[in-house]
């Protein structure tokens, strides 16, 4: 995608990832509010002097500027926006889990400006050592902003869900009452959907409901290929415990 | 006139080192071939030499000629004392200020789950097994002051401190020589939530 020259001042934006490029210079793989994901070129960032390195953290509120003609663009300035968030170690590892989902999930030159405003929101959480209930939340927006609905409030039949009665989930349909059908899908109480659906997600068993039914649909969207930060986090989990 | 064969492999083989790009393999390599080409022939022995004798040593991953290396088998150095690091150059930056006379692992990057490094890359069931010898007492993380290098100490101090070493991490802050104006905010809150009494 080569062309005119783009340039984008003073962006709110994330750093997803990044990788050594150069012997001084990095690749930024940002989440910018009005651009969605973009690849952007830090040059000199690793010299000794420059003043950038320590800016350029992930789970950090930045501002960056950036141009340039090809699908590569080139940082041009780069300053903190407002407070930073203090990650502990367990929400650091959520942080890679959610910015691995959106790496994997949103294409690039694709803008998510809501869903932009909410992975902020969902990092200043976590680093207020909130993070099973922000995650859930976090899934399930993301599976929303790419066209993938969950659908919580009604059955595959449009009848309002029953908190007293066990459903399947099938995926990319909705939820169906087991009492209906005999399928090899997830179970989920009405009372969990209802739940999630009005994002009250205080109930310990309802959380962990929640949790094994966006696994199997995060799973279908990722095409079965493993999310690495997953494996890491539990792994984590289960060292600290 | 078109180069010959031999010159265009030799810039092409000098453009893998890093900060090299193919102009400056050339000037390289017409300096060498017109000037300088007894030198020439020293680099390709060196180079020869350092990829045939060079491995990882391995109690530490770190780069040596032996099957342990200098470090880990000198009687001098304090077998007590464990110093983790990502790469070699680290280990030699830290050599060179000689502050610490313990020995190293070399993890050979860090923990970054997008580009599917987890602890298994990392050698860190290697690392438990230098543990589990029973001689060392603390565990000094010195990887780097990104989040994944946060990431990767956490990740080992916790595995560390389940067998019931010490574990401790550098500390970060203000450099030598550095003025307060003009120190960036995330260094500064390093500083001030990490200072010590005096």
């Amino acid at each position: 995608m080569s062309g005119l020259l783009m340039r984008a001042e003073k962006e709110n934006a994330f750093i997803l990832h990044q990788r050594a490029y150069s012997e001084t210079s990095i690749i930024l793989d940002i989440f910018s509010e009005n651009f969605g994901r973009l690849s952007i070129i830090a040059k000199g960032i690793k010299k000794q002097n420059s003043k950038k390195g320590s800016v350029l953290q992930q789970f950090q509120p930045l501002l960056l500027s950036w141009a340039g003609k090809s699908e590569l663009k080139t940082l041009t300035a780069a300053e903190p926006d407002s407070d930073m968030f203090v990650m502990s170690p367990g929400s650091m590892y959520c942080g890679f889990y959610i910015n691995e989902l959106i790496v994997r999930l949103l294409h690039q030159h694709d803008p998510h400006p809501e869903l932009f405003i909410y992975y902020k929101d969902t990092l200043k959480q976590l680093s207020q050592g909130i993070t099973e209930k922000v995650l859930r939340l976090f899934e399930k927006y993301l599976l929303i902003e790419i066209g993938y609905g969950v659908i919580l409030d009604h059955d595959i039949n449009n009848n309002k869900i029953n908190e007293d009665k066990e459903y399947y989930y099938v995926p990319e349909s909705g939820p169906v009452k087991t009492e209906e059908v005999n399928l090899e899908k997830p179970k989920i109480s009405g009372k969990s959907l209802l739940a999630f659906a009005h994002e009250n997600l205080d109930d310990k068993d309802v959380l962990a409901e929640i949790k094994a039914l966006m696994r199997v649909l995060i799973r279908e969207q990722l095409g079965g290929k493993p999310l690495h930060s997953r494996k890491l986090m539990n792994n984590y989990i289960s060292l600290s415990r | 006139m078109a180069e010959s064969k031999a010159i265009v492999k030799l810039i092409e083989a000098l453009s893998h080192l890093p900060g090299v790009g193919p102009k400056s393999a050339r000037r390289m390599t017409y300096f060498l071939l017109e000037r300088d080409r007894e030198g020439a022939r020293d680099i390709s022995v060196a180079i020869t030499e350092a990829i045939e004798k060079v491995g990882h040593c391995q109690q530490c991953n770190n780069l040596t000629e032996y099957d342990i290396c200098e470090i880990c088998s000198s009687k001098s150095r304090d077998s007590k004392k464990l110093c983790i690091v990502e790469t070699p150059a680290e280990l030699q930056s830290i050599e060179q200020a000689s502050i610490f006379r313990g020995l190293y692992f070399v993890l050979m990057g860090h923990l970054s789950p997008l580009d599917g490094i987890g602890p298994e890359e990392l050698g860190i069931d290697k690392l438990e097994v230098l543990l589990d010898n029973g001689e060392v007492d603390e565990v000094v993380l010195a990887t780097n002051l990104t989040v994944e290098g946060e990431a990767t100490a956490h990740y080992i101090s916790e595995l560390v401190r389940k067998k019931g070493i010490l574990a401790t991490r550098i500390a970060h802050g203000v450099p030598v020589g550095g003025e307060l104006e003009y120190i960036d905010r995330n260094t500064l809150t390093e500083a001030f939530t990490g200072r010590r009494q005096m």
